[in-house]
């Protein structure tokens, strides 16, 4: 069977255990996509890495005193001591000098040591059932069964229930605790409430992919769909739309061939998905700032060009005819290549026609070219009158200004000054 | 009201910076003279920390350029002292104030060239100048709001420089340090220093300043004390923000536009 | 004599890590130190199964490589793409792990590093890869190699003191007077990554971070005075050690484990001493401030 194919026989679910895989990631990363939403807009991503790498003495113990390896046991082992972690990370910072920094990779740190103290304990002890609790750290989604399955569909309908019902006080716990704790929301209370679905969720997880990558379950989906939009309704449902897909595709990747673990695969879609959107997401994505600075470019160079006709033929009073690229050229104080491109693009625009030899414009290049002359001079205006700038100082701040007028700042703009008929250095204002 | 000086301290040609689609400073273009006391004020977010940042270097602008007596910063740094604000540090920082005040000594040396005992010597004359010879092995963090002023301020005269930048340095001081630093500054000025101080108390402001700069993200005035500190100027310096202008910088940080097309 | 080979070992890595991990914690960047002693992994990885060495010079490079690269993402991230801070090293560090991991997997057999060893060292088979001059045995390789690190990182951090304690305490100031900040944060990083990849082979990634950070943080609670804090943080990491190892053979466990089991009793100690002290100070700070320095844009 080629890759391909077998990567595909996955999602066919021909053999069980893969049905309980595919259904343990999906429901798994999903919920984390939920939850980390917020964690991501509290800007406490690094609070979910500590839970974390904090279940596992939490794991271990609730090993040594169960004696064996019961799902529910270890859940409530794991869910107090990644509790536990948040309470010491917020205790040490509050209530010493040591920044929050510190504390998240002391805490972190000395926990997850206190972990393998424990685990390496147990192993050396030769405890029966002992085999298999290893796997936390890595995690082994293969090792998952009905009942895990079953348990992680009800915390989902349990964490979605209460990310419904508590949605618009999260949400403003996580923009604005000041003003929440100023309408009397119990802000104490929330903060607990979140940090009990956080828990609950890397404690679920961890099983599934390890300690150390549950963090970027709950902080990739999020940073990824936060390159697609501003709102935040929108954004959860990416994040979870995002982190089900990569659940799902990197056990698929990891089932493809054999010894190769899930956990790691699943963040290496994740990542992929969160740099893919970093360079493509319509919001402050790379690709689109790069667009946007060639559009930048090109309405300069063409609104450039045009401009220099305006002065050329002394505001359309003159006609000199057809203007030559030489001419052009030679008094524009363009640089060559942007003239060559905003001739370039106003022809293709229309706004230019050759004429002759030279250089004509149409109708609506000598509107653009006028309006473009205007919200200069309204421009130079402005930051003499209310800046103080001497008429000497306000032509170069003009040049770049004068493209990124929009229609409402002009008419603003012809409001506070009184709808000037003469520019600082007295030349008129031209109309439209 | 913007009075230019001729061989000035400081000049600036188009100051523009833009933080987080808000304009911070625009377009400052100002000449400042020598040897005065020079008070920077304007309302909150005015700019005026960034003005100071931008003149050391420790701020890019995004247009335009300093120039100190003439130079290049970097040609006259040793000249230049600036004083960040109180709140700019972590107090909690296992120093000394002897230590802390060390600093502005070393920052000038090399970095294998120790202290010698002249250098020793400076930064006790400093300490005792701002009253804090009792305290130079006090712990930073169990000073208090205007010992740690004094602090900074010690550490600034350690340099020996000829102009000052002080960023808020009577901010959160009782009234008794409040007038020793002023006395401290002008006898820095009989000196022959410069000092520019970032401050936002309009009572005292006539009493301190010699030459006044008002700032609201755009230079409102800048020139002879008695000259700027008139009714109208403040008002138009304290009456708000120019709403069009942040309209234009918001506009030009969302669609990643060059403020100047090169 | 193995005990004083495994113990001495440790000792160096706690002595290094204690140094650098006092600039650190100053420097509010225990995270990004967090972020690179994950991320060296793959680097590791592939100079390992290339040449089948474990400590040789290709490995350091492999490793220094990784930690340029999980330096690099953090930049991009939180720069180029304006992502914040925390998001920035979370999403960077765990990726290049995952990728570490899976190559691990990958390589299988053909690399005797197992997954397990990544995150908490085998400081306890230290002794039996023993350096030879000669004939005679003259300690292990890994005893040498941090040895030489130790002596690396002292001596940076001698020449440097100044500029790293001016730049660390204040950054407007330094900036001013013409020292370069960013300069001295990389002098600094460079010296923690060395550290972490000469320490990963006895201590694993994630208990490096115990050293760097808790006697550093056990020391800033004791002391106000930053030379003196160093020096307790040293000896905090050399008592950690010697107490760790034998808490790890009362236990019959991980050594590593163990010590930083240790180091979190010993802040705990010094943190009570502390509150006693300091009963007046309570929250300064909001609960959940950002974990992350945030760069002034």
């Amino acid at each position: 069977m080629t890759w391909w194919q077998e990567f595909i026989s996955f999602f066919s679910f021909a053999e069980p255990n893969v049905e309980i895989v595919f259904w343990g990631s999906l429901l798994l990363s999903a919920v984390s996509g939920l939850v980390g939403s917020f964690t991501f807009l509290r800007k406490q991503s690094l609070i979910g890495d500590v839970i974390a790498h904090s279940v596992l003495p939490g794991i271990c113990l609730a090993f040594l005193i169960g004696k064996e390896k019961d799902p529910a046991y270890l859940l409530i082992g794991a869910t107090i001591a990644g509790w536990l972690s948040t309470v010491a990370v917020d205790f040490i910072s509050s209530r010493s000098k040591i920044k929050s920094d510190t504390a998240i990779a002391l805490v972190l740190s000395v926990f997850f040591g206190l972990g393998v103290l424990i685990l390496t304990n147990i192993q050396h002890s030769g405890m029966a059932n002992q085999s298999g609790l290893d796997q936390f750290i890595f995690g082994r989604a293969s090792a998952m069964n009905p009942a895990d399955v079953q348990v992680f569909a009800v915390v989902d309908i349990l964490i979605t229930l209460v990310v419904l019902l508590f949605f618009r006080a999260f949400k403003l716990l996580s923009f604005d605790p000041q003003f929440a704790q100023s309408i009397g929301f119990p802000l104490d209370l929330l903060r607990v409430i979140l940090s009990v679905i956080t828990v609950a969720t890397v404690a679920m997880g961890v099983q599934a992919v390890g300690v150390v990558l549950m963090s970027a379950l709950l902080i990739t989906p999020a940073a990824a769909a936060r390159f697609w939009t501003d709102r935040i309704r929108v954004m959860m449902i990416l994040a979870v739309v995002i982190s089900a897909a990569s659940g799902v595709i990197g056990a698929a990747i990891s089932y493809t061939s054999s010894g190769m673990p899930t956990g790691p695969w699943i963040v290496i879609v994740l990542s992929a998905m969160a740099l893919l959107s970093s360079l493509v997401g319509k919001n402050k994505g790379l690709l689109q700032a790069r667009l946007l600075r060639w559009s930048n470019d090109r309405k300069i160079a063409i609104e450039n060009t045009l401009k220099s006709f305006f002065y050329l033929t002394d505001g359309f009073e003159d006609d000199p005819g057809p203007i030559s690229s030489k001419t052009l050229r030679e008094k524009s104080r363009m640089h060559r290549a942007d003239l060559r491109r905003g001739i370039f693009f106003s022809r293709l625009k229309g706004f230019l026609k050759k004429e002759n030899g030279g250089w004509v414009l149409s109708e609506e290049g000598e509107k653009i070219s006028k309006e473009t002359v205007r919200k200069h001079r309204l421009w130079e205006l402005y930051i003499s009158k209310f800046m103080h700038l001497k008429p000497d100082h306000v032509h170069d701040d003009a040049e770049g200004i004068e493209h990124i007028i929009t229609p409402e700042i002009e008419a603003e703009l012809e409001e506070l000054l009184e709808f000037p008929e003469t520019d600082p250095h007295d030349k008129a204002i031209p109309k439209v | 009201m913007i009075t230019e000086v001729k061989d000035p301290s400081i000049e600036t040609h188009n100051l523009t910076v833009v933080y987080n689609k808000k304009p911070a400073i625009w377009n400052i273009d100002f000449t400042l003279p020598k040897g005065q006391i020079i008070g920077i004020m304007g309302p909150n977010g005015s700019g005026k920390s960034t003005l100071l940042k931008s003149i050391m270097g420790i701020v890019d602008p995004n247009i335009g350029y300093v120039r100190i007596f003439d130079e290049t910063l970097d040609e006259v740094r040793d000249r230049v002292s600036y004083v960040p604000q109180r709140q700019s540090v972590d107090w909690d920082f296992p120093a000394s104030v002897y230590d802390v005040v060390a600093m502005g000594r070393y920052a000038r040396k090399g970095m294998f060239k120790r202290l010698n005992k002249a250098d020793h010597e400076v930064i006790l004359e400093c300490l005792d100048k701002v009253n804090l010879l009792p305290y130079q092995n006090r712990q930073i963090s169990q000073l208090s709001g205007g010992q740690q002023q004094r602090v900074f301020l010690a550490r600034a005269l350690t340099q020996e420089a000829d102009v000052y930048l002080m960023d808020e340095p009577l901010v959160g001081v009782d009234a008794s340090t409040e007038q020793s630093i002023i006395t401290l500054l002008k006898q820095m000025k009989s000196e022959g220093k410069t000092i520019l101080v970032v401050h936002h108390d309009l009572h005292t402001a006539s009493d301190y300043f010699d030459w006044l700069v008002l700032l609201n993200t755009r230079l409102v005035a800048s020139g002879p004390f008695s000259e700027v500190f008139a009714e109208d100027i403040l008002k138009d310096t304290y009456g708000g923000q120019l709403t069009t202008l942040s309209k234009i910088a918001s506009l030009l940080k969302e669609k990643s536009f060059p403020m100047r097309h090169k | 004599m193995n005990d004083l080979w495994i113990i001495s070992t440790a000792i160096l890595v706690a002595t290094s890590s204690a140094i650098l991990g006092s600039f650190l914690i100053m420097r509010k960047m225990a995270m990004i130190g967090d972020a690179i002693s994950h991320a060296v992994l793959p680097g590791i990885v592939i100079a390992y199964f290339v040449t089948q060495n474990r400590t040789g010079f290709p490995v350091l490079m492999g490793a220094a490589a990784s930690g340029l690269i999980v330096t690099s993402f953090i930049q991009f991230f939180n720069r180029r793409v304006r992502l914040q801070m925390d998001a920035s090293i979370g999403i960077s560090y765990t990726f290049l792990f995952a990728l570490g991991i899976i190559l691990i997997s990958y390589f299988g057999s053909n690399v005797d590093l197992d997954q397990e060893c990544v995150l908490y060292g085998e400081i306890a088979y230290v002794p039996l890869d023993q350096l030879m001059i000669g004939d005679t045995l003259i300690g292990p390789r890994q005893f040498w190699i941090l040895l030489i690190n130790l002596v690396l990182v002292v001596s940076a951090v001698f020449i440097a003191y100044r500029r790293l304690v001016l730049t660390s305490f204040d950054e407007g100031f330094a900036t001013s007077a013409g020292i370069s900040v960013v300069f001295w944060q990389y002098y600094l990083m460079g010296g923690v990554s060395l550290t972490t990849v000469v320490s990963f082979e006895s201590v694993g990634a994630i208990l490096v971070i115990a050293f760097l950070v808790g006697p550093a943080a056990t020391a800033y609670l004791l002391t106000d005075q930053f030379k003196r804090m160093i020096f307790l943080a040293i000896g905090t990491g050399i008592s950690a050690s010697i107490l760790g190892y034998y808490l790890a053979v009362v236990t019959n466990a991980s050594i590593a484990g163990a010590i930083a089991t240790v180091i979190g009793i010993q802040f705990m100690l010094a943190f009570a001493v502390y509150r006693n002290k300091h009963k007046w100070r309570d929250s300064k700070h909001a609960p959940y401030d950002s974990p992350v320095k945030v760069e002034p844009e």
